[in-house]
């Protein structure tokens, strides 16, 4: 008994001696076992867990490809092989990574899909939804370097048309994209500054963001989906009366959470890692080849949308001497731009959906639908048909944002309740 | 929120259904996914491989040994049948020292199945008709101009191409049309295994760590009801 | 089917509301601050109104009794339905649940860590090599390159095989008078000095060296000034504290393969 007073106090003691050289205790209280969260939140709240979970796998798979793998024009391909043949669970490692970068897309979708949903990014959360969106830019940019290092055809091709976007830029285009690749074409150079970018630069900006975004979430309060402010009522000791602190009724219901993902995402690491050519596409078991473009160019689905958007643009404006490529450019860029403002265009008294006016969920569902609609789009060829209707799921993309100060601020809302 | 996951099904749709289906000039490829858990059947593929594909084609990136163990061959047949040469070592990849793309241009094999897709291989070597006007004597339908000669003839039997764009046999082979279909999965079997030997393992292992996070998922969904009873 | 969750505003403070699984309306009064819920069991809307404001009038002249604090707590109204904690379910539940989590902690661990072991590439470059003896001569010695480290094969004379044995004294290892790993002629030994790695010199000549005034042959690392003798035996007084090592190695016919034992 003694005994186990005496190693009590020495942890206690040993803990405030760290305590008052780095704020251990007060850190866990504040972020983890005293922060309070809303207690009743719907599915949609797991997706951040989530996408941390993901982001370990990304980190951890990566380091280990990274020390098979090659950045150099002639033996990337080949390393990619012998990480899948040679290296022992090499093929899990990199089938992890590679459904972790679609995994990663889709939580992500969802998470900002949620916040579109119930408001998440009204006021005081601006800044939580700022760091997302740049997180979201990082995320796309990630994957856009990592997809060139296998330097398969598909790597090799998407990534020139990504690049010829740069050169579609007025005046300093052309120069640009040379300064990017570091070469005039796509080629090894190219490939090993992508590396350098994809393993090191971006995962370093994406941490750092990571942690700003969970900082300013903490410091705000997390969100519900009743849009109810649950610091209006505390009790004695200051803590919301609808809130619970975060360990263990939040930690917990991420566990089970996490052990869905893990079925769903280890049933298509182990049965369909190549997703039926749309998570690794076929042609990207050929090696690049600069002189023979694939058949049919198809950005991986989480891009496809915004590729949709890029391929809709099919005119310019000539007067201003905006090419059609550029206007593309522009639109696409625009496309991911606008989630940025968001906070600013939502001019409603309420939060989150279910108190919103009949306008609110009719552009969430417009929204919702063409974005589906302009993923799927993009992975096939184009036709006029498809064109068009490209077109106007691009306007319905835009439009719920561009119109939001105007319907938001005039459709009538329910009466949020105090409580959850 | 159920509204906008009815949404989502119309994806789940579009998922499998993906790219344009056309093969060559069919309009679809002969549906075949391949088994790679029959090892006699990958043996019996590989059979047929060195017969007929390895005098053009190469696997440039299966090593021997991996073949020997994966297949379950003893190590005398591998060395004196399939080898058949002292100077290849049982590491070394099945080469046989040709180049990777032979004279005739020949591509390497080993990856294969995985650009092109199981149906369109299994289909290509099935669909070879006798066309006077091709160099090799022989066109194919699903790869139009084709430059591999059809070296499965004596098997498959000679055939030609109607009027109204379907084939007929106009020669028997040594094979009846089922046993020249089997004989053409276990090539694809073959080849699909050499383009990815893990997938053995990857396909008899997977359903364990599914069964693991099933259960996973059980003992947290119940720990979590244990805690969120005392905040509802 | 569970009626969807739906809010009517009546007048400030006042609403009726539905829920998931309640087939009624629900009233919802803030008076002052202070929150009241209670099922108005009916699911007549006009009813539920009625109801609504004979409640709200009700707690209005109770309320005139109770003290007006505007500081006023409230309690947790989840402890209303008392809670009954299991607490060996409960244990019971977070042993499970964190020997699971240690499982998959493990089992995430098992394929990084083998990752790590030789790849086939390494393996392959690793496999037994060849050698042929027979255009080795007497006295001659040869480096053979087995994963990456140099082999050395000597193929002795008589004379140096007769010299052994007068050198037991000078080893540490004297139990090894014999040729450690010939077939009587050929001693195979890794090129690796035992002391800090260097490569030892073959030394075969029978003379006065700086290093030894009675060398019999050998081998002498320039590193730190090691020696051994034909044999691989360590001498003493050394930096170099074992024999140099004996690589794996058969004999067939007048081939020598290294890195498989017999
Ligand atoms: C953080 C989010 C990340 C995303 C979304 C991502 C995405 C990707 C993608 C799509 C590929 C191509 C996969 C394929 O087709 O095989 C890839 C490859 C690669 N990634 Fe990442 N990655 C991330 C983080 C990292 C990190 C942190 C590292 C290293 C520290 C890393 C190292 C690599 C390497 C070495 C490859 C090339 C090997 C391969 O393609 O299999 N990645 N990544
Ligand atoms: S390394 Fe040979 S004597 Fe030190």
């Amino acid at each position: 008994m003694s005994e186990k007073e005496n190693s009590k106090s020495f942890m206690s003691s040993m803990m405030s001696w760290i305590d008052r050289r780095f704020p251990v205790t007060e850190n866990l209280e504040r972020h983890l076992t005293k922060h309070p969260v809303p207690k009743k939140v719907n599915f949609y709240y797991l997706f951040g867990a989530l996408l941390m979970v993901v982001f370990m796998i990304q980190v951890i798979t990566g380091i280990w490809l990274m020390m098979f793998y090659t950045n150099t024009e002639e033996g990337a391909f080949a390393s990619i092989e012998y990480i899948m043949r040679d290296v022992e669970y090499g093929w899990l490692m990199r089938y992890m990574h590679s459904t972790g970068a679609s995994a990663f897309f889709f939580l992500m979708y969802f998470h900002m899909f949620r916040g579109l949903l119930y408001g998440s990014y009204q006021k005081p959360k601006e800044l939580v939804w700022l760091f997302g969106c740049f997180l979201l830019f990082l995320l796309m940019a990630e994957g856009f370097l990592g997809y060139v290092l296998p330097w398969g055809q598909m790597s090799y091709w998407a990534a020139n048309v990504i690049l010829s976007l740069f050169g579609a830029i007025p005046y300093i285009g052309p120069d640009l994209q040379v300064w990017i690749q570091g070469d005039f074409v796509l080629s090894g150079i190219t490939l090993s500054r992508f590396f350098a970018l994809h393993v090191v630069v971006v995962p370093l900006l994406m941490i750092a963001l990571v942690v700003f975004h969970i900082f300013a979430l903490h410091e705000v309060g997390a969100g519900n989906p009743e849009g109810v402010d649950i610091e209006k009522h505390r009790d004695a000791k200051g803590m919301p009366l609808d809130g619970a602190p975060f360990h263990p009724y939040k930690t917990f219901s991420a566990l089970p959470a996490m052990g869905i993902f893990f079925i769903v995402f280890f049933a298509i690491v182990f049965f369909a890692p190549t997703g039926g050519g749309y998570l690794i596409e076929k042609p990207n078991f050929e090696e690049a080849n600069f002189l023979k473009t694939p058949d049919h160019i198809a950005p991986v689905w989480y891009y496809a949308p915004f590729y949709s958007i890029l391929r809709a643009v099919t005119f310019g404006i000539p007067f201003l001497g905006i090419t059609s490529k550029f206007l593309g450019f522009i639109i696409f860029a625009a496309s991911i731009a606008i989630l940025f403002v968001v906070p600013w265009l939502d001019r409603s008294n309420v939060q989150s959906i279910r108190y919103k006016g009949i306008y609110s969920k009719i552009a969430m569902i417009l929204f919702a639908s063409s974005f589906i609609t302009l993923g799927y789009l993009g992975t096939k060829p184009v036709n006029e048909l498809r064109t068009l209707i490209a077109q106007i799921c691009t306007i319905f993309y835009f439009a719920p944002f561009i119109l939001m100060p105007i319907y938001t601020k005039y459709e009538k809302t329910l009466e949020v309740p105090e409580r959850l | 929120m159920k509204k906008f996951l009815i949404l989502l099904i119309p994806l789940s749709i579009f998922i499998y259904s993906a790219g344009e289906n056309k093969c060559g000039s069919l309009e679809k490829c002969d549906y075949y996914s391949a088994d790679v858990h029959d090892t006699y059947s990958l043996q019996r593929g590989l059979g047929i491989y060195m017969n007929y594909c390895s005098t053009c084609h190469t696997l440039e990136l299966l090593r021997w040994n991996r073949l020997q163990r994966d297949l379950d061959i003893p190590e005398t047949i591998l060395i004196e049948d399939l080898i058949a040469n002292p100077d290849i070592k049982i590491a070394d990849y099945m080469t046989f020292g040709l180049p990777e793309v032979s004279a005739i241009g020949a591509p390497d094999l080993t990856l294969r199945t995985r650009v092109r897709g199981e149906d369109w291989i299994y289909t290509y070597l099935r669909t070879f008709y006798e066309d006077p006007e091709q160099l090799t004597g022989t066109n194919n339908l699903v790869y139009p101009g084709t430059s591999m000669p059809n070296i499965l003839v004596g098997l498959q039997g000679i055939q030609t191409l109607d009027n109204d764009g379907t084939i007929k046999l106009k020669s028997e082979g040594s094979l009846s049309r089922a046993e020249f279909d089997d004989s053409m999965k276990d090539l694809v079997n073959f080849l699909a295994y050499a383009s990815e030997p893990a997938r053995i393992t990857r396909e008899k292992n997977g359903i364990f760590v599914i069964l693991f996070f099933i259960i996973f998922t059980a003992v947290m969904w119940l720990l979590y009801r244990e805690y969120a009873k005392e905040i509802k | 089917m569970s009626k969807k969750r739906k809010h009517i505003h009546i007048l400030d403070g006042m609403s009726l509301y539905t829920r998931d699984r309640s087939p009624f309306y629900w009233g919802y009064l803030n008076i002052g601050g202070k929150i009241f819920k209670k099922s108005l069991k009916t699911t007549d809307r006009k009813e539920a109104e009625k109801l609504l404001f004979a409640w709200k009038n009700e707690i209005f002249s109770n309320s005139m009794n109770l003290s007006d604090d505007q500081d006023h707590i409230e309690d947790h109204d989840h402890s209303k339905q008392e809670v009954i904690v299991d607490d060996k379910r409960r244990k019971a539940l977070l042993i499970t649940s964190g020997i699971m989590g240690a499982v998959t902690v493990a089992g995430f661990a098992v394929p990084f860590l083998s990752a790590w072991k030789p790849s086939e590439k390494a393996k392959a470059l690793g496999a037994s090599v060849k050698f042929d003896l027979s255009k080795l001569q007497p006295g001659a010695m040869a480096i053979v390159e087995w994963r990456r480290t140099p082999i050395f094969v000597v193929h002795q004379t008589q004379e140096a095989i007769d010299n052994l044995p007068k050198l037991n004294s000078k080893v540490t290892d004297q139990a090894n008078d014999v040729l450690p790993s010939s077939n009587n002629k050929f001693t195979v030994l890794k090129g690796v000095c035992t002391h800090l790695s260097c490569a030892p010199k073959y030394h075969p000549e029978i003379e006065p060296k700086a290093w030894d005034q009675d060398w019999l042959g050998g081998f002498f690392c320039p590193c730190h000034g090691s020696k051994f003798d034909l044999a691989g035996r360590v001498y003493k007084g050394v930096p170099a504290p074992i024999n140099l090592e004996i690589p794996p190695h058969t004999f067939s016919g007048n081939t020598l393969i290294i890195g498989e034992s017999a």
